[in-house]
């Protein structure tokens, strides 16, 4: 019983600290708003002065819903990969998830100036991006069901990082600036940019993506028992794994469509999760990844907004700076990963 | 309990064992023993759906084992592979927990009775003390412990374990051994198993099935031994069954 009550203390801490994030993204930025302002306006105090408040309103809360969006769905998404593969390296980014959404993304940004002809509006750039990422997932199942080595498996989601970027490279070559500027400010990641019908959209993908994710709990903690062990518990293999990778589709592609390609997270985060949660119960470590991730990203948003400047770094670059060594220092730590 | 005729087992077409015939009756213990390669796990993953059957028939509980819903088939037979646990990080409460899969709800959650039955088989596995132990902190005694908990807990007549006394010393090998006696005595179980361990198996087993790859005798192990099974059991100049004690000695 008295894990079960030091897992509602974790559940507490993780909130406090989502809450603390989020207040902290919303009062630091560019213009210096003061807490107790940001406060105010967040309660719907409207004597606060105007501009202030339509910068905490329509760019910073908006900024920070998006960050919790992204934080959290990668981090389940990252979550998901680990479990359906069995191996603690697996995440959008290393199997090539985030690699097929930007090929997606350049042939729609770069391919439209090369080729011609395809239109690029709002929600083009999302079906792109998730339809890219879907068709290297799928192509790393069918892989995965011929070759059951995982070692074999990483390697090839690093091929298709690579043919990927050689397809990028060969695109960026021949587009024209505009399109090319565009696409890489996309590819430095950022959850400023989205507007609130946009957000709307992103957060009914992510909903969907998390629905499912939690209708595959069962499967996936029988899957933690390997793959024959779950088919003897009843489990429908095929069908729990075509579910699992329908939700890391929907996360991974959308969040990588709407704000680009963002290293680490989806890796780093389950792991950060198991050494606060000791549980290997996706019921219970499913939704304390969501949060972490959230928490993270939050955090990172708020360095690369850069306090008082009106310099933005890119969001990728922050999460890589501090995800590789957040991972180095776990594996040096425990000399090798469980999951 | 089990019913199996005219079975043929392997890989894409290719049967590497065929004409496989033999029953079981409730609360039997029954042994597969074999040479190295001959198809004794290729059966057990056979019977146990994880792979196609090449030809033959397979009635468990008289019905078509090829008619019965994953669901149901969970809850009349259960496993213990060879393969190991996917995961390092799972704790002996949580792996044994799994094993209620098939009776939980969507998300898995165990009600009173779930964990109940699981406190009740920690109990008499003496597991008590080890149930935050983690996986990779376990003995290859404790772990075999802990998978046929598992099986037990998930509540089916039916239990098919693949070599579940590799690796134990002589001791734990008994142990294990004796464990599945009492299951198939006191709970009301029927227990297959794959093994090596032909003096074990002939001293304590029901019904042997011998896999030579021709006739494939099943029967009563003494019964085995008075038609002279045992003795081309192993193709070799250098072991030889002695009938009066039910083991293989080194020709000298």
């Amino acid at each position: 019983m008295r894990k079960e009550r030091s897992y509602k203390f974790s559940f507490l801490l993780l909130l406090v600290l989502v809450i603390a994030a989020f207040v902290l993204n919303l009062s630091l930025g560019s213009v210096a708003i003061p807490f107790s302002e940001t406060i105010a306006i967040l309660l719907g105090d409207t004597t606060v002065d105007e501009s202030k408040s339509y910068i905490i309103l329509n760019y910073r809360l908006a900024k920070a819903v998006t960050a919790i969006l992204v934080g959290g769905g990668l981090a389940v998404s990252g979550l998901l990969m680990q479990t359906l593969f069995r191996n603690p390296l697996a995440g959008p980014f290393v199997l090539g998830i985030s690699s097929g959404a930007s090929l997606g993304a350049a042939l729609l940004l770069l391919g439209a100036s090369v080729l011609g002809g395809i239109l690029y509006f709002d929600t083009s750039l999302v079906i792109a991006a998730s339809l890219g990422s879907f068709l290297v997932l799928l192509v790393v199942m069918v892989v995965a069901n011929k070759v059951r080595d995982t070692m074999t498996l990483l390697i090839i989601g690093l091929m298709f990082g690579s043919i990927t970027a050689a397809i990028v490279s060969v695109l960026a070559y021949f587009s024209d600036a505009e399109s090319l500027q565009r696409f890489i400010f996309w590819s430095y990641g950022s959850v400023s940019s989205l507007s609130w019908k946009q957000i709307l959209l992103l957060l009914a993908i992510v909903i969907l993506g998390l629905v499912l994710s939690l209708f595959s709990v069962k499967s996936l903690n029988a899957f933690l028992l390997g793959e024959n062990y779950a088919e003897s518990l009843g489990v429908s293999i095929k069908k729990s794994k075509y579910l699992i990778i329908l939700a890391t589709g929907l996360l991974a592609g959308s969040i990588t469509a709407f704000a680009g390609p963002i290293a680490f997270v989806g890796l780093a985060v389950p792991h950060l999760t198991r050494q606060l949660i000791s549980s290997t119960n996706h019921s219970i470590v499913l939704p304390a990844v969501f949060i972490y991730g959230a928490i993270l990203m939050l955090l990172c948003d708020t360095i690369a907004q850069l306090p008082n400047s009106a310099t933005v770094l890119p969001i990728n670059a922050i999460t890589s700076l501090f995800g590789a060594p957040i991972v180095i220092w776990l594996l040096v730590r425990k000399r090798k990963i469980l999951f | 309990m089990l019913k199996v005729s005219n079975l043929a087992v392997g890989y894409q077409k290719n049967a590497i064992v065929r004409d496989i015939s033999f029953e079981l009756q409730p609360n039997e213990l029954c042994a597969v023993v074999g040479v190295n390669g001959i198809g004794k796990s290729t059966l057990l993953r056979t019977l146990g759906r994880l792979q196609p059957k090449i030809n033959g028939t397979i009635y468990l509980d008289k019905t078509n084992l090829s008619t019965i819903k994953n669901l149901d088939l969970a809850k009349l037979q259960s496993m213990v592979l060879t393969e190991p646990i996917a995961t390092k990080n799972l704790t002996v409460f949580e792996i044994i927990a799994l094993g209620r899969q098939p009776y939980t709800n969507w998300l898995g959650a165990l009600n009173t009775t779930d964990k109940k039955i699981i406190e009740t088989c920690l109990q008499s596995f003496s597991l008590h003390s080890l149930k935050q132990k983690k996986c990779f902190e376990l003995s290859d005694g404790q772990l075999q412990r802990v998978l046929i908990a598992r099986a037990v807990v998930q509540d089916t007549p039916l239990i098919l374990l693949d070599e579940p006394t590799t690796h134990l010393d002589i001791s734990h090998k008994v142990e294990i051994l004796m464990l599945l006696k009492t299951l198939a005595k006191s709970n009301n179980k029927t227990l297959l198993f794959t093994t090596h361990e032909v003096d074990l198996a002939i001293q304590l087993c029901d019904k042997i099935l011998i896999l030579d790859g021709k006739t494939n005798p099943f029967g009563e192990p003494c019964k085995l031994i008075e038609n002279g099974c045992f003795d081309k059991l192993f193709p070799t100049d250098l072991i030889r069954f002695d009938a009066n004690s039910g083991t293989f000695k080194i020709k000298q």
